[in-house]
């Protein structure tokens, strides 16, 4: 009943006051906008807005947020879907099916199944949230010292074991979160701990500014970094994207999805709640189920079940992943630490204490998550029937500029303090420098988060154990936490076991392509030496190569034949997949090959998933490798996929062929 | 190639050094003071040397110069560090108008009146925002 109450109050707080609804909806166009643009994403816009929400109050703030982070989630199918560029990594899998359908000129449906599962997923999260969250906390209440210093290793352990990327890395990254942490006054004996005379030192790296710093300037160097000067994404937009209009999915199409949005709202709601987990993990699990509950279905060929399980996914960790920060005070991800950001600065913190001492603006914000998911429907359909494509056309040079002035200005609000400004240049170099080199911000941002926490913590509990570690074990709490932490830390040797696994599995794919080629009475000849059957391929990498072939080379062909060989040369791997289909005209393969040069800012041409495939294997193994493809009308086509050869064991591997 | 491979061992080792300082320094600080930044550096330095250890394993580097614009990076971090001095010595609106013109003319944006007027339009909005709105007193020196 109080749950009842609760919710009444929050969601009356949301589209009862027209402030704060006309912020929502504002904020949700706008993180669409900034979803849209590759290279842009929310925490960017979150961390600009922050200092903006100085002067509301916190419900108003926390809707402009709550509509930004799900509406930039939304936005970055937009370009997925018409550019094959995902403008977030939320989007990515998006682009598999959404830019097929594109290309078969059912753009403006993939947006409106898009828009719709987004919704569903939205909703569900925020449902989970609401009844979740206040749940935990309640149950978190009952902690004392040793069980909140266990939460935050229990946070710590997670955010490392859940990560994708290496764990050196993600271990570097907290350690540096900590260090940033341990500056100012410390919190038992008072002294000075790296202030180095510095009087802006001693309160500790301020976190607002450090956010803008890292999440707004270092990915606006990143961007800029990237830029080919002189080049401009624009003008290729302008060339080729089509208008669409949003077309929504019918009655019989939406009953066909129920239970695939009920299995990926599952799965976001569940990895979206796990700190660190991440997005990425939650679509690219979505859509392997998706493929294994529709066998049916040619996935990677424009199906509408694929764009509807990712999206909505990723829609369902948007709410979740809100559930560590609100019960447990522990931001999972990069968007809830910012969430604390702007708490913080109205003198509010997460924790299980919240739904007892803020349970309005708790509840507001659930609301705003609630509200933001079911706005996605008609701000989105006015994105993309009114705005996209001039949007897509922005001009990323003066949107560099302008969104470094927002990023400067918002640190100096945050305290009013020019100092405010330094902090947020000097981290946003240190976040583009981290950030080239793949140290994940999660860790980083989480343990600087609770780096202070775990310290007073730590002291408090070595108070109540009487310096005794061993009463820990005493308490049943801590023991859970305890061994959820182990469970964490021994995530990434599951996730090396199951990599094993995985390469046995690049058999069985040969095996369920023959049999799906045979259906359509269409050979397949297999050259594999022994030791490469065993040879590790990035998921969905070959079998989408295949289907082109059959799809795209063979549509007429009587006797279809395709030969899949695979073979060392120096420290690399080759894999041939060739047909004997109609083949490609010089200007068709060199607009393909035009469009697998990874360093152009658009590139759209194939639609037959090459692009996606070659990039991602670039981004993975390095520039040297991905594809390349030769081809002749009537002669058929021969795709190469070059990947490193790994050596598990050098020096068997030194006297095989590869060596 | 090499480049790359010699720009990860450099960031781990500068890493390394950190980790080092760190630990010195935290070995300096009373009591309970000191545990945590001497466990942090020594962590450092122990990850630092592990991510050394795993570049040298790994085939491919993580990073790639190559596709850095440096050139344009160089641009951008030079303008926010003149910003930083410019904004004490002529205040929020002129040095920010600077900051944006020479952020999109270093990008090489075709149109001076352009790369002028949009930081400009921002400037105006922000200035509007934040000082008239959120009564946020943003230095107005020359104005």
């Amino acid at each position: 009943m109080q749950m009842l109450l609760n919710w009444g109050i929050g969601l009356s707080n949301v589209f009862l006051t027209p402030v704060n609804l006309l912020l929502l909806l504002l904020g949700t166009l706008l993180g669409m906008i900034v979803g849209a643009l590759p290279g842009l994403n929310s925490p960017i816009a979150m961390s600009i807005m922050i200092p903006l929400t100085y002067g509301m109050d916190p419900g108003a703030a926390l809707c402009i947020l709550a509509g930004i982070y799900t509406g930039s989630t939304c936005g970055g199918s937009v370009s997925s879907i018409l550019l094959e560029v995902p403008g977030t990594g939320a989007a990515v899998v998006t682009a598999f099916d959404g830019h097929e359908m594109y290309r078969k000129g059912q753009g403006g449906l993939a947006l409106g199944i898009s828009s719709v599962s987004s919704v569903v997923g939205g909703i569900i999260a925020a449902i989970v949230l609401g009844a979740c969250a206040p749940f935990v906390a309640a149950q978190a209440l009952k902690f004392g010292a040793p069980e909140y210093l266990m939460l935050s290793v229990m946070g710590f352990a997670s955010v490392i074991g859940m990560s994708n990327g290496r764990m050196s890395k993600n271990i570097m990254a907290m350690l540096i979160g900590l260090l940033i942490s341990v500056i100012g006054i410390s919190p038992q004996g008072g002294i000075k701990r790296f202030t180095f005379g510095t009087h802006a030192l001693l309160e500790g790296i301020p976190l607002v500014p450090m956010l803008i710093g890292m999440f707004g300037i270092g990915a606006i160097i990143s961007t800029i970094s990237d830029m080919k000067l002189g080049k401009t994404a624009s003008e290729t937009v302008k060339q080729t994207m089509q208008r669409v209009k949003v077309e929504y999915p019918d009655r019989k199409m939406i009953k066909s999805f129920l239970p695939i949005w009920a299995q990926s709202s599952v799965i976001g709601n569940i990895v979206g709640a796990i700190p660190g987990a991440g997005m990425t993990v939650a679509i690219f699990m979505a859509y392997d189920q998706v493929k294994r509950y529709r066998r049916d279905l040619e996935f990677g060929t424009g199906i509408p079940e694929g764009v509807a399980a990712p999206e909505c996914a990723n829609k369902a960790v948007v709410g979740s992943s809100m559930i560590p920060l609100l019960a447990l005070g522990v931001p999972g991800n990069p968007a809830s630490s910012l969430f604390l950001g702007a708490l913080l600065i109205h003198g509010l913190r997460t924790g299980p204490k919240f739904f007892v001492e803020s349970s309005d603006v708790a509840y507001t914000l659930i609301a705003a998550f609630f509200t933001a998911s079911i706005a996605l429907l008609p701000v989105m359909h006015i994105f993309v029937n009114y705005m996209a494509t001039y949007v897509l056309r922005l001009r990323y040079e003066v949107l560099n500029g302008l969104i470094l002035i927002l990023c400067v200005t918002g640190a100096f609000a945050t305290g009013n303090n020019d100092t405010y400004i330094v902090f947020a240049i000097v981290f946003g170099v240190i976040g583009f420098v981290l950030k080239k080199f793949h140290i994940p911000f999660g860790p980083l941002v989480l343990a600087t988060v609770l780096g202070s926490m775990l310290e007073s913590y730590y002291i408090q509990s070595m108070v109540t154990l009487r310096g005794n570690f061993s009463g820990m074990l005493q308490r049943p709490i801590c023991v859970g936490l305890l061994l959820l932490s182990v469970f964490f830390l021994l995530m990434p040797l599951k996730r090396f076991l199951k990599k094993k696994k995985e390469e046995i599995k690049v058999i069985k794919a040969w095996v369920e392509i023959k049999n799906w080629a045979l259906k359509n009475r269409i050979q397949i000849h297999e050259e594999i030496p022994q030791e490469l059957l065993e040879f590790k391929v990035i998921k969905f990498c070959l079998q989408p190569l295949v289907e082109n072939s059959v799809l795209h080379g063979m549509e007429h062909v009587e006797n279809g034949e395709i030969w899949i060989r695979a073979f060392c040369q120096g420290n690399r791997v080759c894999i041939v997949i060739q047909d004997n289909g109609i083949g490609m005209d010089e200007e068709r393969l060199r607009e393909i090959m035009a469009d697998l040069d990874i360093n152009r800012k658009r590139r759209h041409v194939t639609g037959i998933g090459l692009t996606s495939i070659h990039e991602l294997m670039q981004v993975k193994y390095g520039p040297e490798f991905g594809l390349a493809i030769e081809s002749e009308i009537g002669a058929g086509t021969k795709v190469y996929v070059h990947l490193p050869y790994e050596r598990k064991d050098k020096n068997h591997a030194e006297g095989s062929d590869c060596g | 190639m090499k480049k790359n491979k010699y720009a990860e061992y450099i960031f781990s080792l500068i890493l390394l050094l950190i980790g080092a300082a760190v630990l010195i320094i935290g070995s300096d600080f009373r009591g309970n003071d000191k545990y945590f930044p001497v466990i942090i550096g020594t962590g450092m330095m122990i990850t630092a040397i592990w991510m050394a250890w795993e570049d040298r394993k790994q085939e491919t580097a993580c990073i790639d110069l190559a596709k850095i614009n440096f050139v344009a990076v160089g641009i951008t971090i030079v303008a926010l560090v003149v910003y930083m001095v410019l904004f004490r010595l002529i205040g929020y609106v002129f040095s920010t108008i600077l900051l944006g013109t020479s952020i999109i003319l270093g990008l090489r944006y075709n149109s001076v009146r352009g790369a002028v007027l949009w930081p400009a339009l921002m400037v105006l909005v922000v200035f509007v925002i934040f000082r008239i709105l959120l009564k946020v007193p943003l230095p107005v020196l020359l104005l």
